[in-house]
């Protein structure tokens, strides 16, 4: 049962709530999650919930941080709990990637281990993997950083045994069911696929530092490394990379 | 004026921190800011800065700094000693919970935070530019700060501009009064996880600080908290807040700070409320702490006690005379310059 019949509202200190609406990660609670945090944004904006400092929708839950001293916990869960109820998801624009990537030698350390635990040669697990469009169900563990799921069963490779101590940067890596780009250098424990070019994280760009947000929806096409070393030396601006690599279609479900 | 300090001593992790960065958690951006508002806010104010302006947090060897255009004041608020090198080569201690004047070529040495966390104010503020809208450095990918990271030799600090005639010398009555005791916690969110007995041990148990802790977090040994037996020790990842008390498979606790991470799969037991989170940035490694159980009421009462000890403290805030200077205060008091004493009001009542 992955969306709950009735929300539940968790406390974490005195100075955020999260409500959550499923126990899975499924499309639909996570287009109502989507829904809430857009609500109560609207609300913040609108200066009807002042003392609400982020609002963080998650794959099945919402949870917004705020000031307590600004803002009473029990009336801001209340309608949370309100919201969680009735916010609908209105039909939508989606905005739909396709992000560059280039798959295996240096960039791609763990592809054929990876085609390997799939029973498949590098290729097919490549074209398999191409034929995907994932959704950004969360943003988050580094700024800039998408969570892309859900990966068919097929596609399904376990994390690391033990996680390498440095990935490097525009990583594109899959684990369990779930594709990410890692925008830093970072620690981690996915299968590392390729190297994806296009920045994801912009500070200038400060009313949308990220490249991708909850709801966009990212698919791949494969550069060879000469065409990758091209694209690595472009200075994108956010307005290049959204004509090149973005359109927008508007989503009637 | 702006004064400018260089940096001719890095220390160790210091870093330039003011009141967070707010409202980029959706995009994946960590608040960073202040580990212990109140110090902060303590140390600005003895150099007449607003609270949430850009100053120096150091967690372990303080930098070294001198002034290169002057004047400006400095205060330190904590425990971190600090040696005033005069440009003539006079050396002084400057005690904490005091501002001191500053001019070209003189130098401020730091020593070591003793309790991990301190801060050292400029007059001014410093200023770096904001990215999106903090000053606050969050050197795991290198945003604000300076170039987004630790304070390294040769970096410049330069001040927003401030009016040297208003900055007095000010000194505190008091320290700031240091709540010790156990760190308050509320239970939750994911407390329904975790076994009975486990629960019991967090509260009853004393945790020892481990030397893996840094701006995002600070892991805690001592016991395993236990999960309940056919529950899974990670969860669909959610949000997280500093202060949550995440429990990874091991059951060794990690208390989350100012610069972790917005999203994370492990179960968080409890989360320390927000007036007494300050105090996990104070416990170096092998340091002890314990947590108490409270009621939301509890915590709301917790803060806005904590807000009054500050005002209480501010207010105890005074000019203080530099030695060797003629001190007006107590000359006046004293009503040694005849005619003086009530001049001021006169002119406030007559005139």
């Amino acid at each position: 049962m992955p969306a709950y019949e009735q929300a539940r509202l968790l406390t974490m200190g005195d100075a955020a709530l999260t409500v959550e609406l499923g126990g899975d990660i499924d499309v639909s609670v996570n287009v109502r999650c989507l829904a809430v945090a857009d609500a109560l944004d609207a609300l913040t904006c609108a200066g009807e919930l002042s003392g609400v400092l982020d609002v963080v929708p998650t794959f099945r839950s919402v949870t917004v941080m705020f000031n307590p001293l600004l803002i009473d916990a029990d009336s801001l869960g209340l309608t949370m709990m309100r919201l969680a109820a009735t916010a609908a998801a209105s039909p939508q624009v989606s905005r739909i990637w396709r992000l560059p990537v280039c798959f295996g030698e240096s960039y791609g350390p763990d592809l054929s281990a990876a085609a390997t635990t799939v029973a498949m040669c590098e290729d097919d697990l490549i074209t398999a993997l191409l034929a995907q469009t994932l959704r950004v169900y969360a943003m988050g563990f580094l700024p800039g950083f998408a969570y892309l799921a859900q990966l068919p069963s097929l596609l399904k490779v376990p994390r690391l045994a033990s996680p390498r101590t440095r990935v490097p940067a525009q990583s594109l890596a899959i684990a369990d069911d779930m594709a990410c780009i890692y925008p830093w250098e970072s620690p981690g424990g996915w299968n590392l696929l390729g190297c994806m070019p296009v920045p994801l994280f912009d500070k200038q760009h400060s009313q949308a530092p990220a490249l991708l947000q909850v709801g966009d929806q990212v698919g791949f096409f494969a550069v060879s490394a000469l065409e990758l070393k091209a694209l690595q030396r472009v200075v994108w601006t956010r307005a290049d990379v959204q004509a090149q690599f973005c359109s927008e279609q508007t989503d009637a479900s | 004026m702006q004064a400018r300090l260089e940096v001719i001593g890095a220390g160790l992790g210091n870093t330039l921190q003011d009141a967070g960065r707010f409202g980029h958690r959706r995009a994946g951006v960590p608040w960073s800011g202040f580990l212990d508002q109140s110090l902060a806010h303590a140390a600005n104010a003895l150099v007449g800065n607003q609270p949430d302006v850009a100053c120096i947090e150091v967690r372990a060897a303080g930098p070294s700094l001198r002034v290169l255009v002057g004047p400006v004041w400095c205060a330190v608020a904590g425990l971190l000693d600090c040696t005033l090198v005069r440009a003539n080569g006079l050396r002084d201690k400057l005690p904490a919970w005091r501002s001191v004047e500053l001019g070209v070529g003189d130098e401020l040495r730091l020593g070591v935070a003793s309790d991990a966390c301190a801060y050292v104010a400029i007059s001014g503020g410093v200023d770096v530019p904001q990215v999106m809208g903090s000053r606050s450095t969050y050197a795991r990918v290198g945003l604000g700060g300076i170039e987004g990271r630790v304070l390294s030799v040769g970096d410049v600090l330069t001040t927003h501009i401030f009016h040297p005639q208003a900055q007095a010398n000010l000194c505190a009555t008091t320290d700031m009064p240091r709540l010790d005791g156990a760190v308050r916690i509320m239970l939750g969110p994911q407390d329904d996880y975790f076994t009975d007995q486990a629960l019991a041990d967090l509260c009853s148990h004393t945790w020892l600080t481990s030397a893996a802790q840094d701006r995002m977090g600070v892991r805690l040994q001592g016991a395993s908290l236990q999960h309940r037996q056919g529950v899974a020790a990670d969860i669909v990842s959610d949000g997280i807040a500093p202060g949550a008390i995440q429990v990874p498979a091991s059951g060794e606790p990690i208390v989350l700070l100012a610069d972790c991470q917005t999203m994370g799969g492990y179960t968080k037991i409890a989360t320390v409320i927000s007036a007494d989170l300050h105090k996990m940035a104070h416990l170096p490694a092998g340091s002890t702490c314990q947590f108490e159980l409270v009621t939301a009421a509890q915590a709301h009462a917790a803060l806005l006690d904590n807000k009054r000890l500050f005002q209480q403290w501010l207010q105890g805030l005074k000019p203080y005379v530099p030695v060797g200077w003629v001190d007006e205060v107590a000359l006046r008091s004293t009503n040694l310059i005849s005619g003086y004493v009530n001049a001021q009001a006169v002119s406030g009542e007559d005139f």
